[in-house]
């Protein structure tokens, strides 16, 4: 019996060929298109993730405890010691560690002298700020780089330097001893933020440890060849990190701005895409239901013939659930080779706000994502048959019979 | 009656008599419409409270200063000082729409909290005036400024975080004067406060105008800060300043262009929202196209007959697409007022946001009602039946008469 109907589903299904074929076009297309506004927005947000990780926080910071809360009004007391071999070996092999030595002073070139906020790097393992720094002119530091410097934008303005140039950087020791190096201005970069620019000098973190005359970093920036690894190797790690004295922080606790940014970002989606989901629903109910109703005298007929109203309920729900999975397995083929397609273009979107470097737009269909728009419509397919479906086994037969069209 | 009043009227008399059919294309015309105006209007609520977010925190409406002063980069207060200030003022204040003028000075400094130092963008700024602009500022600790503050000083959050201050403490700030000489004064922090930009945050400092003219020993301010009644105008506002400005050596910038972020904040908005809105429009056009294609299709025996007594094929197309106008126009209007009444009701309801990042308080967002936007979605509701009825009703004629007289209904 239950064979019977699903066979009889199915054969209803090829019969009305049509209308199956624009139901399920109209399914598979409304899938298709709620994957791809997530996937989209999916790809994005690892994209900007991916980002600011490389440009600002690493995935892990290893740094003396309370560096994050009170470190910069106290520099001097929140350095550490490069972490050991031991430390180093639980990391996986390809992670890179980038020790970070903050200082303040005063730059001066010609009459002109301005506080500078510096940041000392090993130019070989760090990305300089990567795509937050944009080059103006002149060259990055050179990766074995033993000497340069680069200064933001606005403080290179005002001091009146530029690439090639000659400045001297005077701050104040850990012993509070007054000390002064002259160093060459190896390029002129810019963040996003003229703020930053007004105060910005990288150097190589020997030059900013010989001037300050201390040893050590005060952050140790783990980035990770994989981002999925990020919390086995936190795991591993916070251990041995403890018992050397390091306060361990991953990127998402330290990003507090960019964290809240991507949370209303995503609510301000969601809200579109509700709209976009309330669409959909509606249009595969719509269709669906055309789809039954004009078939009222077919239901006429089956009934005057003898069949039970629930199993005419059960045939249409039958027909409706099955459209649904072609059409969503559909909808999600479509989706995967438009997602290739845009792989493929390498489609450069513009730089999101903070940043100076675009990046790849690209579609990502996680397996959650990909469940739940299925259920999503497959279930809308469904619940849109219900209510048609019944109101056709509740006909009167002889009014169906002569329902004209 | 003139053959188009006739194929009008045939037109509407086929669409009440074909109630069911009819009905699903005005209500796929209805959903995809109203879906359309929700959506723009959402869209425009979350641009409008991105911008007065930088309008009401930082950048006022419109800002005057001297020519040159914001491409020199340069903090040499001197150069580009405004000295008749309370003239210009005065002079500002008197257009129409605009609701004060403040005056701010800007200076690079230090400040220390007696252990360490911290480069510093002072600005010079008149307490009351500001708080009343200011009311997308968010006070993360203590109050604002007071006019009564005479050494009173208002922290960004990570300056205030990086020394180490809060309310009550006292600090030094130095800066070098006119004179090229080093000038230091004590103030007593009252608050500390955090705008859209943390990097703004972190080196931002603000003191009462008096106390930035005596420590770099000038008087005068840098930029005079427009505030405006309605966002609307600032161009209008904008283009008359400049051409009553400009010869006296005055550059007037637009609140847009004073903040770093808002062009590439809107970009990604539009570009991801657009995004969005296309695949919107493309399920209105396929559900309308479903719905409209489905129809003709299954009416092929009616034309079939039509044609059978006589009727041209272009006549038939013609009524097909007559229909299709009225199930348009029909379905568009019933989409702008559904989508107009459900954003009102949204609107009075309310959507909840997250707090934006310089925040400790979500927002509300609404759903703007716009002209442009209903009138847009209008147009794509009443156009989208007419071509979605190209194709089948091209086929309906094509199929010979015979064929279709025979079409099992």
């Amino acid at each position: 019996m239950r064979g019977l109907t699903v066979f009889l589903a199915l054969r209803n299904l090829r019969r009305q060929l049509r209308r199956s074929l624009s139901a399920l076009l109209t399914i598979a297309i409304g899938v298709t298109a709620l994957l791809l506004a997530e996937g989209y927005s999916a790809g994005m947000f690892s994209a900007f993730r991916e980002s600011t990780i490389r440009a600002q926080y690493g995935h892990l910071q290893l740094t003396a405890p309370g560096f994050h809360e009170r470190g910069r009004s106290n520099l001097h007391a929140h350095l550490m010691p490069a972490p050991s071999a031991s430390l180093q070996a639980v990391l996986p092999d390809d992670a890179v560690v980038a020790p970070r030595y903050l200082f303040v002073g005063l730059a001066s070139a010609g009459d002109t002298t301005l506080p500078f906020s510096g940041l000392g790097l090993d130019p070989a393992v760090d990305a300089q700020g990567g795509s937050a720094l944009r080059l103006v002119s002149g060259e990055r530091l050179a990766a074995n780089a033993a000497e340069g410097v680069l200064v933001g934008q606005g403080l290179a303005k005002r001091l009146g330097v530029q690439a090639g140039d000659a400045i001297v950087l005077l701050v104040t020791t850990a012993d509070e001893q007054l000390n002064a190096r002259e160093t060459t201005v190896t390029g002129i970069a810019a963040s996003s933020s003229a703020a930053i620019d007004d105060a910005l000098l990288v150097t190589p973190a020997g030059v900013a440890r010989e001037l300050m005359r201390s040893e050590g970093s005060h952050q140790y920036l783990i980035y990770l060849s994989d981002g999925d690894e990020l919390e086995a190797v936190q795991a591993r790690l916070a251990a041995v990190a403890q018992t050397e004295g390091f306060e361990l922080r991953d990127w998402w606790s330290l990003a507090d701005f960019y964290r809240r940014a991507e949370q209303l970002f995503r609510q301000q989606l969601t809200v579109v895409v509700a709209i976009v989901t309330a669409i959909l629903l509606l249009s595969i109910s719509n269709t669906m239901m055309m789809t039954v109703l004009e078939r009222t005298r077919e239901i006429g007929t089956v009934m005057a013939l003898g069949a039970r109203p629930s199993r005419v309920l059960r045939g249409f729900v039958l027909e409706g659930a099955m459209l649904g999975l072609l059409g969503v397995l559909l909808g999600i083929t479509l989706a995967w080779v438009l997602s290739l397609g845009l792989d493929a273009l390498a489609l450069q979107m513009p730089p999101p706000p903070g940043f100076s470097v675009g990046y790849t737009a690209s579609i990502e269909l996680g397996p959650p994502l990909l469940l739940r728009v299925a259920l999503l419509s497959w279930g809308a397919t469904v619940l849109a048959c219900l209510w048609p479906a019944w109101r056709a086994s509740r006909l009167e037969i002889v009014d169906a019979l002569r329902v004209v069209r | 009656m003139n053959s188009m009043a006739s194929t009008v009227d045939l037109a509407l008399r086929n669409v009440r008599r074909q109630r069911g059919r009819s009905a699903f294309v005005v209500g796929a015309v209805a959903l995809g419409v109203a879906a359309l105006i929700l959506a723009g209007g959402f869209i425009k609520d979350t641009i409008v409270e991105l911008g007065d977010s930088i309008i009401y925190a930082q950048t006022g409406h419109l800002q005057l200063s001297r020519s040159g002063y914001r491409e020199a980069a340069s903090f040499d207060p001197e150069a580009y000082l405004i000295e008749e200030t309370e003239a210009l003022r005065e002079e500002l204040e008197d257009g129409d729409g605009v609701r004060q003028v403040l005056l701010r000075l800007y200076t690079a400094g230090l400040a220390g909290n007696g252990d360490s130092d911290w480069p510093v963008i002072i600005e010079g700024v008149e307490p009351e005036r500001e708080s009343a602009l200011g009311s997308y500022i968010n006070i993360a600790a203590g109050r604002r400024l007071a006019d009564d503050d005479t050494f009173g000083v208002l922290l960004g959050a990570g300056v205030a975080q990086a020394l180490e201050l809060s309310p009550g403490d006292w600090m030094d700030v130095v800066a070098t004067t006119v004179d090229g000489s080093m000038n230091s004064l004590e103030f007593e922090v009252v608050g500390t406060f955090q705008t859209f930009s943390k990097d703004y945050d972190a080196v931002a400092l603000r003191l009462p105008l008096a106390a930035v003219q005596e420590l770099l020993g000038v008087s005068g301010a840098n930029v005079a800060v427009v505030e405006l009644d309605d966002t609307g105008t600032t161009e209008a506002h904008a283009e008359m300043f400049a051409q009553g400005f400009a010869e006296r050596g005055f550059a007037v910038e637009r609140w847009q262009e004073l903040d770093p972020f808002y062009y590439q904040t809107v970009a990604l908005y539009q570009q991801q929202f657009g995004f969005l809105i296309a695949v919107i429009l493309s399920l209105v056009v396929l559900g309308v196209g479903t719905a409209m294609g489905m129809s003709i299709h299954e009416r092929a025996a009616e034309f079939g007959t039509l044609r059978a007594l006589g009727t041209r094929d272009e006549s038939v197309t013609r009524l097909i697409l007559v229909e299709s106008v009225v199930l348009g126009l029909t379905g568009a209007v019933a989409g702008v007022v559904l989508g107009n009444l459900l954003a009102v009701a949204i609107s009075a309801v309310g959507i909840p946001m997250p707090p934006p990042p310089n925040s400790d308080l979500g927002y509300i967002s609404l759903i703007r009602l716009s002209l442009p936007v209903s009138l847009l979605a209008f147009a794509v509701g009443a156009l989208a039946p007419m071509l979605a009825a190209l194709g089948p009703a091209r086929r309906s004629v094509k199929m010979p008469i015979v064929d279709a007289l025979q079409r099992a209904v």
